[in-house]
C-alpha cells in the first residue's frame, strides 16, 4: 500500500512535470507571457487530477482520459474565473479553448508515454524523452527563480533556446541511460549538466542546483517508475 | 477506499468546490472569506471538484463494472473450481448409480 502511494506520487510528478515541459512549446510559440503563478497553479491542477485518479482508481486506459480531461478542465476553470484577480489582459475566449483542447492532448500523451513505454516496457527513447521534458520545466521554473532574484536579467524564453535546451538534454538522458538501468547514471548525468552550466558561466550555486534538477526526475523514474525490459 | 467513502468524499468535496468555485465574491467575503485572495479560493475549489469527480467516477465504477482485482478473480476461480470438482463428482455419481440399477435389473 505504501508502495503503491509513492509510486502513484512519484508517476503524478513525472508526468505533470512531463505535460507542463511539453505545454511550454505550445505556450511559447503562440507567445502567451508565461506567469509562475500560473505555471505553479497548473502544475498544482495537474498533478492533483493525475494523483487522485492513480491513487483511488489506477492506471489504464479509462483512467488516463478521465485524467487528461479533468487536468486541463481544471486548470481552464481557474485560469477563467481567477482572470479578474491575475490581470491577464492577453487572455481570449477562442485561445482559451485551442489551449484547452492542446492541453488535453499533451497531456493524454504524456500519461501514455509514461504508462505503456516507460512502466511497461522501459525502453529507452521514450524514457529519455520523458526525463528531458521534466527536466526542461524544472529547468525553466530555476531560471525563472533567478530572473525574479535578479541573478539574470531576462529570461532566454524562445522556441528555440527551449528546442536546443531539450535536444541537450534527450542527448544527455540516452547516453546515461546506455551507462545502465539503475539510478546512479542520473547523477553522473547531472553533474555533467552542472558543469556544463559552470562552463556557459553560471555560478557554483547555480551549478549545483543544476545538478539536482537534473538528478532528481532521472533517480525518480529510473528507480520507481521504471519497467523491465521486454 | 469503500463505495459509501466515495459518495461521502465526493457529496462533501462537490459541495465545497462548487461553492467556492460558483458562489460570488461578495457573498464569499460576507462569510468570514475575505481575508483569502480570490484565485486562492478558486484554486481551491477547482482542487476540491477534481477530488470530487474521481470520487464520483470510484463510485460509478463500483456500481457498473465488474470486480477486476487479484484477490476477486482468484475468489472466482476457485469457485469456478469448486463447482466443475462439484459437477464432476456428482457426474461420476450417477454414472456408478445406474451402472448398479443396469446390472441389478441383469441379475433379476
Amino acid at each position: 500500500m505504501k508502495g503503491e502511494l509513492w509510486k502513484a506520487i512519484v508517476f503524478s510528478v513525472i508526468v505533470s512535470l512531463a505535460a507542463i515541459g511539453l505545454g511550454l512549446f505550445y505556450d511559447i510559440s503562440n507567445n502567451v507571457t508565461i506567469d509562475i503563478c500560473d505555471a505553479i497553479a497548473k502544475l498544482l491542477i495537474t498533478f492533483t487530477a493525475v494523483f487522485v485518479f492513480s491513487a483511488s482508481v489506477g492506471y489504464g486506459f479509462m483512467p488516463g482520459i478521465v485524467t487528461s480531461l479533468a487536468g486541463p478542465v481544471g486548470f481552464t476553470i481557474y485560469y477563467t474565473l481567477a482572470a479578474p484577480s491575475l490581470e491577464r489582459s492577453a487572455l481570449s475566449i477562442p485561445g482559451t479553448i485551442l489551449s484547452l483542447i492542446a492541453n488535453i492532448i499533451i497531456l493524454a500523451l504524456v500519461y501514455w508515454i509514461v504508462r505503456r513505454s516507460v512502466m511497461k516496457r522501459g525502453g529507452r527513447l521514450l524514457f529519455s524523452a520523458i526525463v528531458s521534458l521534466a527536466v526542461l520545466s524544472l529547468h525553466w521554473a530555476w531560471l525563472t527563480v533567478l530572473n525574479l532574484t535578479g541573478v539574470i536579467g531576462d529570461l532566454p524564453l524562445s522556441v528555440g533556446t527551449a528546442l536546443t535546451t531539450l535536444i541537450v538534454l534527450y542527448i544527455l538522458t540516452f547516453l546515461a541511460s546506455i551507462l545502465g538501468r539503475s539510478w546512479w547514471p542520473g547523477i553522473i548525468g547531472g553533474i555533467i549538466f552542472g558543469i556544463a552550466g559552470l562552463i556557459a558561466g553560471a555560478a557554483a550555486l547555480d551549478s549545483l542546483v543544476r545538478v539536482f534538477v537534473y538528478a532528481i526526475p532521472y533517480v525518480l523514474i529510473a528507480k520507481t517508475l521504471r519497467g523491465k525490459k521486454k | 477506499m469503500s463505495a459509501v467513502w466515495s459518495v461521502v468524499i465526493a457529496f462533501v468535496c462537490g459541495v465545497i468546490g462548487a461553492v467556492l468555485v460558483i458562489v460570488p465574491r461578495t457573498t464569499l467575503n460576507s462569510l468570514g472569506l475575505g481575508f483569502v485572495p480570490h484565485h486562492v479560493l478558486i484554486l481551491i475549489g477547482v482542487i476540491a471538484l477534481i477530488i470530487a469527480s474521481a470520487a464520483v467516477y470510484n463510485v460509478l465504477n463500483f456500481a457498473l463494472c465488474k470486480p477486476k482485482t487479484k484477490a476477486s478473480a482468484s475468489v472466482v476461480k476457485t469457485a469456478k473450481k469448486a463447482k466443475s470438482k462439484k459437477s464432476k463428482k456428482s457426474a461420476k455419481k450417477t454414472a456408478k448409480k445406474s451402472k448398479k440399477k443396469s446390472s441389478k435389473k441383469k441379475r433379476k
